[in-house]
């Protein structure tokens, strides 16, 4: 499970996003039985979106897959494109958290820099790379202002630049544009989409909202609440994608049946 | 820059408008100088010697910012390392609230004899009580980072060091910058208080030690004036601490400019406080039998044996006088207590009565314990220095009570300009820990405490230098000399019967002494009033009386002082003190 210490510093990625299993997990707080045997495959290069009711573990599965969380029962594997489970290193995944997360002191690009330079890479090259990530959240002439100079949906970009700066291969997002906006959303929606695109990177988004889930992922991972588990996953069978999936005639019925899922009282 | 005028014209014209009343007021109520100078007088005490002042600045400037200093750095580390353990937090925190407790006043006499006079105990003064909020507010911040952001860093595998250096150190400057602000006006009373026992005096003096000299000389527009340095130096450190706070904390965090130079204008009251007297009000009493109050200017000892002597045989009440007796100690200014008629009777010194005059104290001597002065300079027996010129001529440390005339005297009889002259606030153990050293001391009590407790000392009297003023004696104010003659009468009666008393068996009175100052043995009582006898009944006294005084010796003071610099013109000895038949 990640981290790995074995991880040589500063290493470019391996090539290729990696797949993730999930097997098992199961996670306990005290008073509160949080997650109950989930287990999901998501395969390298998906865009799976995770949805339940507020409480029902979406955050500590992505923690746990994440390693910032363990689990108490089962284990969550990476795999690469071959089929091998492989420990990821430490630029393999890049995280997004529901608040931007960003140190007040730093411009942007420090800010985006942060992972490099903790590893240890060395200034102008993680500059370099900093300014490039920047430049994909088309941040590209605001490199040197203060966290305090942007606007939310900027600061949203530089969080997302950091977690893309170490060129992940999978990327962890735990409701990365809920502070925002339902317009400022709309718009980093279609963003992440091309980053996607762009990155190829694997991707797990948790998320409250349904709308946010249908517009773009490949699959989603509906889970139910206390405890915690997987109630159905749905392949989303629609044409296009982000905004333009807006008008497939697949979408309302797809909505209200997550709906009804997520609302059912026990499964 | 419209910016900076508007944080500086508000309290510049508060400072002025301050000091523009504060001068009407001094015109219009005509306070006596010695009590309330007005801010031109202050000025112009400023302008008098500047020289003085300016260097005894620069010596306070440098004790404040480099206790600030190390408090800051060590204040910083401290914090920092109690932030990393529970443990060490638990288990140190409430030590460090502890050294935050300890009275300053209470430890100096031990920082002079760990770091010696001068710079090293005032910064070591300054930097214990500064260091206390730097390390407070230092570990506050680093224990309030955002967790989001400690996962951030745990997330890149950073070590404990990188992410206090670039996470835990920036995050918590806001508050390490307050702890700072807080530490800078602390540092600089730390170093004036620090000063009052551990600075260097005469031409070496830092600010507090010309605050203690200017007190004793009574002279109120030194003090101020003196105030008024030591808030400027606080001034600027705060200023610097401000604007590196700002430097840092200008683009993300509102940093309050206004609550710095709010708090700027707190300084000078507080160090006013620290170091300036309270003003006494007057006080009247009329009754049978008459209530007086007599100031002593030090503890209960010898010196004022026929005080106690004449409470025990009742001879103030047989004068229709019921006494109360307050004890003195170091920093209380009997000058102006009685000038101020905060007391009816007060003990002061022959030169004081000639300085307080002179800033307009109405005050008179009516009774001199002391015929030769029982002043003298104390050293180590073991010490090759054999005679007063001797010591002046060296470069020995001397403590003495700073502003007293006598210092300039002997500088100018012997030269000094080698000697280290330093505060003497009482405490005998840095004399002690120092076989080279040299004090000031009565003949009767520092050097007999020191034998007792084993320490052999020889002492060389200034009476024989030829500055002989009257010691310990009795004064009043002017007024109650004219309108209650019959009080001040009968209280040199009672005192000349209650001294008589006491000369002859002192052993019969000393318990009574003890009994209200348990600090001195009953042994070195009896043992100093033999040693005092022969200073205070003299020939003179055996055909006029005790206590009388002779016009001619207050004349040779007079002209001693003028010489001296210490006052400006010889009065009339007529008027300095009274005969009771």
């Amino acid at each position: 499970m990640w981290p790995d210490a074995e991880a040589p510093v500063g290493a470019e990625p391996g090539g290729g996003a990696l797949g993730v299993r999930v097997v098992g997990v199961s996670r306990r707080f005290p008073g509160v039985e949080a997650l109950r045997g989930i287990s999901l495959e998501v395969k390298p290069g998906e865009l799976v979106a995770v949805v339940g009711a507020s409480g029902c573990g979406k955050t500590t599965l992505l923690r746990i897959i994440g390693g910032l969380d363990r689990a108490d029962e089962g284990r969550v594997e990476f795999v690469d494109a071959g089929g091998a489970a492989i420990s990821p290193g430490r630029f393999d995944l890049g995280f997004g958290f529901q608040e931007s997360r960003l140190l007040p002191w730093r411009c942007a690009r420090d800010n985006t820099a942060l992972p490099l330079e903790l590893a240890g890479v060395p200034r102008a090259e993680r500059r370099r790379r900093a300014e490039q990530t920047l430049s994909l959240v088309r941040l590209a002439d605001r490199t040197r202002s203060l966290p305090a100079e942007l606007s939310g949906g900027m600061r949203m970009r530089v969080a997302l630049a950091r977690a893309l700066v170490t060129k992940p291969r999978v990327l962890l997002l735990d409701e990365p544009f809920s502070s925002l906006d339902e317009v400022t959303r709309l718009e980093l929606d279609e963003e992440l989409l091309e980053l996607r695109r762009a990155t190829g990177a694997t991707t797990l988004l948790v998320t409250h909202a349904i709308s946010e889930a249908v517009l773009l992922a490949d699959r989603i991972v509906v889970l139910g609440t206390r405890p915690g588990r997987v109630r159905e996953v749905i392949t989303v069978d629609l044409p296009e994608r982000g905004l333009d999936r807006r008008a497939s005639a697949g979408l309302a019925p797809l909505v209200s049946k997550i709906l009804d899922l997520i609302s059912e009282r026990a499964a | 820059m419209s910016g900076a005028l508007r944080t500086i014209v508000p309290p510049a014209v508060v400072i002025l408008a301050a000091l523009a009343l504060w001068e009407a007021g001094v015109r219009l109520w005509e306070p006596p100088a010695y009590l309330v100078p007005g801010p031109i007088a202050v000025a112009s005490a400023i302008a008098e010697a500047p020289e003085r002042l300016l260097g005894a600045t620069l010596r306070t400037a440098t004790s404040a910012f480099l206790g600030f200093a190390i408090a800051a750095i060590a204040g910083v580390s401290l914090g920092s390392v109690l932030s990393a353990s529970s443990f060490l937090q638990r288990g140190f925190y409430p030590l460090a609230t502890l050294f935050q407790m300890v009275p300053l006043v209470a430890i100096a006499p031990l920082l002079v004899i760990w770091f010696h006079y001068g710079l090293g105990a005032t910064v070591a003064a300054s930097a214990i009580v500064a260091v206390f909020p730097v390390l407070a507010n230092t570990l506050d911040g680093l224990r309030s980072v955002d967790p989001g952001w400690r996962e951030l860093f745990r997330i890149s595998r950073a070590g404990r060091f990188v992410t206090w250096w670039k996470l835990g150190l920036p995050a918590a400057t806001p508050q390490i910058v307050t702890g700072l602000r807080i530490a800078a006006g602390l540092a600089l009373i730390g170093a004036i208080v620090g000063e009052f026992v551990s600075g260097y005096a005469g031409d070496r003096a830092p600010l507090g030690v010309v605050i203690l000299a200017a007190m004793r000389e009574n002279r109120a527009d030194l003090v101020f004036a003196a105030i008024a340095l030591s808030a400027l130096v606080g001034l600027i450190l705060f200023a610097m601490v401000g604007f590196g706070g700002w430097l840092f904390l200008r683009r993300w965090h509102a940093s309050s400019v206004v609550a710095a130079l709010a708090l700027v204008l707190v300084i000078p009251f507080v160090v006013a406080c620290d170091g300036g007297g309270a003003a006494p009000k007057p006080g009247a009493g009329a009754g049978r039998p008459t209530k007086a109050k007599l100031q002593l200017n030090w503890v209960p000892e010898p010196e004022f044996g026929g005080v106690y002597a004449a409470l025990a045989n009742d001879d103030f009440a047989r004068e229709g006088i019921d006494l109360e007796v307050i004890k003195g100690g170091a920093g209380v200014s009997t000058p102006q207590l009685i000038a101020s008629g905060a007391c009816d009777f007060g003990v002061v010194s022959a030169d004081q009565i000639l300085q307080i005059r002179e800033q307009g104290g109405d005050v008179v001597a009516i009774y001199a314990i002391f015929q030769t002065s029982p002043v003298a300079m104390m050293l180590h027996e073991a010490n090759a220095i054999d005679s007063l010129e001797a010591l002046w001529k060296s470069d020995s440390t001397v403590a003495v009570e700073p502003g007293l005339p006598y210092v300039t005297f002997l500088n100018k009889l012997y030269g000094g300009s080698k000697l280290k002259l330093v505060s003497y606030q009482g405490a005998l153990a840095i004399f002690a820990s120092d076989p080279t050293m040299a004090q000031q001391c009565f003949i009767s009590a520092e050097p007999v405490q020191m034998e007792l407790s084993g320490v052999k000392v020889k002492v060389f009297s200034l009476a024989d230098s030829g500055y002989d003023p009257y010691t310990a004696v009795i004064a009043v104010r002017g007024e109650t000399l004219r309108e209650r003659r019959e009080l001040v009468d009968g209280f040199v009666r009672a005192m000349r019967r209650g001294w008589r008393a006491y000369l002859d068996d002192p052993a019969k009175f000393n318990p009574a002494i003890a009994s209200v100052n348990p600090a001195m043995k009953l042994e070195a009582m009896n043992l100093a009033a033999a040693r005092e006898r022969p200073l205070i009944e003299t020939e003179w006294t055996k055909s006029r009386g005790l206590g009388s005084m002779d016009a001619d010796r207050w004349r040779t003071l007079a002209q001693q002082m003028v010489e001296l610099g210490s006052i400006k013109s010889a009065p009339d000895p007529a008027k300095l003190f009274v005969s009771v038949p």
